[in-house]
């Protein structure tokens, strides 16, 4: 979908930097990542996103609003496929391009 | 404080105090049979409670043994908090001692329904309570009461009473968190306003504060029109309390006050339906970047970690 108005943005809690960029190019992950800070979960993005459970999914508009929470699966492609819809964009989402 | 008011008292803790609840931290560890004795206990309790409130008839009960007279007269002389309190040790370490040495289960669970309890005393702390002023002896002495009452399921009668009694001192900055758990929110409101009337020191203040806001702000929900309107005012005017007056304030395990009202605010953002907040960081390589740097795109925001 990288033709697509789509971005995956990640909030990554790896504690350890190094270790997760080498992580991220060992399993080719394409997608950009804030880093937590070296706490980890107890990070500071994620104490003031109130994220407990990981990982958390938010799925926000063309227009910035939070549409979805924690959808996963078929209910997260479903999700993804309404707002770029919405956005005048007929997308079909594979699970490889989910992944990755 | 009436004697009605006392009776009133004692009838709320009697059903705090039913069979079910009762909480067993008193018995040495290696009894299993728990919850069966705290039954028998809790049972009994009424007994012991009549006779400690009526204490000032005396012989109108009769007592057990020669064991419980010699108890009754030791008790006596009990006139402070400190004096309970090594009272109390001291029977504490004889009955675990007892209870240790007891041959057989049957013997150990006598021993166990035979427990020192506080509850008994009640009446008797209460007009020593009542007749105590602000003090580093005071505070001591209410600090070890609400722990013991809270081993025997009681501890909100107890903190009622620190709260009517001393809504001005220091000291009350180590009890307000605990009206948010021990008493119902609207008894806990009332108790938090009394406490922002007169005291006068900056961390109890804070502390009534931030708790008094917390509690405006789970019913403010409920409420419409113009009494909403006005709940939210206070809200932001304690809130604003909280920034000019007590901004370095931390609640009893060194959290800022006012950092936990900001998460709470920012929390709230956070709902289907609302603009989301813009997260600005660095990425895994150290390039700084924005959410909203991708307005404009359906985004899927991750919390994900390698782990």
């Amino acid at each position: 979908m990288s033709d697509k108005p789509f971005a995956l943005i990640g909030v990554n809690s790896d504690g350890d930097r190094e270790e997760a960029v080498d992580l991220v190019k060992k399993e080719d992950i394409n997608w950009r990542s804030f880093w937590n800070g070296e706490d980890g979960t107890r990070g500071p993005i994620a104490i003031r996103w109130s994220v407990y459970s990981w990982p958390a999914i938010y799925l926000i508009d063309a227009k910035g609003v939070i549409r979805y929470k924690d959808v996963r699966g078929a209910e997260l492609d479903a999700a993804i496929t309404k707002l770029m819809a919405e956005a005048g964009h007929e997308v079909e989402i594979t699970d490889e391009e989910e992944e990755g | 404080m009436s004697r009605f008011f006392q009776l009133a008292l004692l009838a709320v803790c009697l059903i705090g105090c039913a069979p079910g609840d009762t909480v067993v931290q008193n018995e040495p560890s290696e009894n299993k049979t728990g919850s069966n004795d705290s039954i028998t206990q809790a049972d009994q309790q009424p007994d012991q409670e009549e006779m400690a409130d009526q204490k000032e008839k005396p012989g109108q009960k009769e007592m057990a043994d020669q064991e419980e007279n010699s108890k009754q007269t030791e008790t006596d002389g009990l006139e402070t908090f400190a004096d309970f309190e090594a009272y109390f040790k001291k029977e504490m370490t004889a009955y675990m001692q007892r209870y240790r040495v007891a041959p057989t289960k049957a013997e150990k669970k006598k021993e166990y329904a035979n427990r020192p309890m506080i509850k008994p005393f009640q009446a008797r702390l209460t007009e020593l309570l009542e007749n105590s002023s602000v003090s580093e002896e005071t505070r001591k002495g209410v600090q070890w009461w609400y722990k013991k009452a809270r081993v025997e399921d009681h501890e909100a009668l107890v903190l009622r009473l620190i709260v009517e009694n001393f809504p001005e001192a220091e000291f009350m900055e180590e009890h307000i968190y605990k009206l948010a758990y021990d008493v119902p929110q609207a008894e806990a409101e009332k108790y938090l306003r009394s406490i922002l009337e007169v005291n006068t020191y900056d961390t109890a203040r804070a502390r009534a504060t931030y708790h008094l806001r917390d509690i405006l702000n789970k019913n403010v929900k409920e409420l419409e029109g113009e009494k909403a309107e006005m709940a939210r005012k206070e809200l932001d005017a304690l809130k604003d309390m909280l920034m000019t007056k007590h901004a370095d304030a931390k609640n009893i395990s060194g959290i800022s006050l006012l950092e936990m009202v900001e998460g709470q605010e920012f929390a709230s953002k956070l709902q289907i339906g609302k603009p989301v907040p813009d997260i600005a960081g660095t990425d895994l390589d150290g390039v700084e970047f924005k959410l909203s740097d991708y307005r404009g795109k359906v985004t899927m925001l991750s919390f994900w970690g390698f782990w």
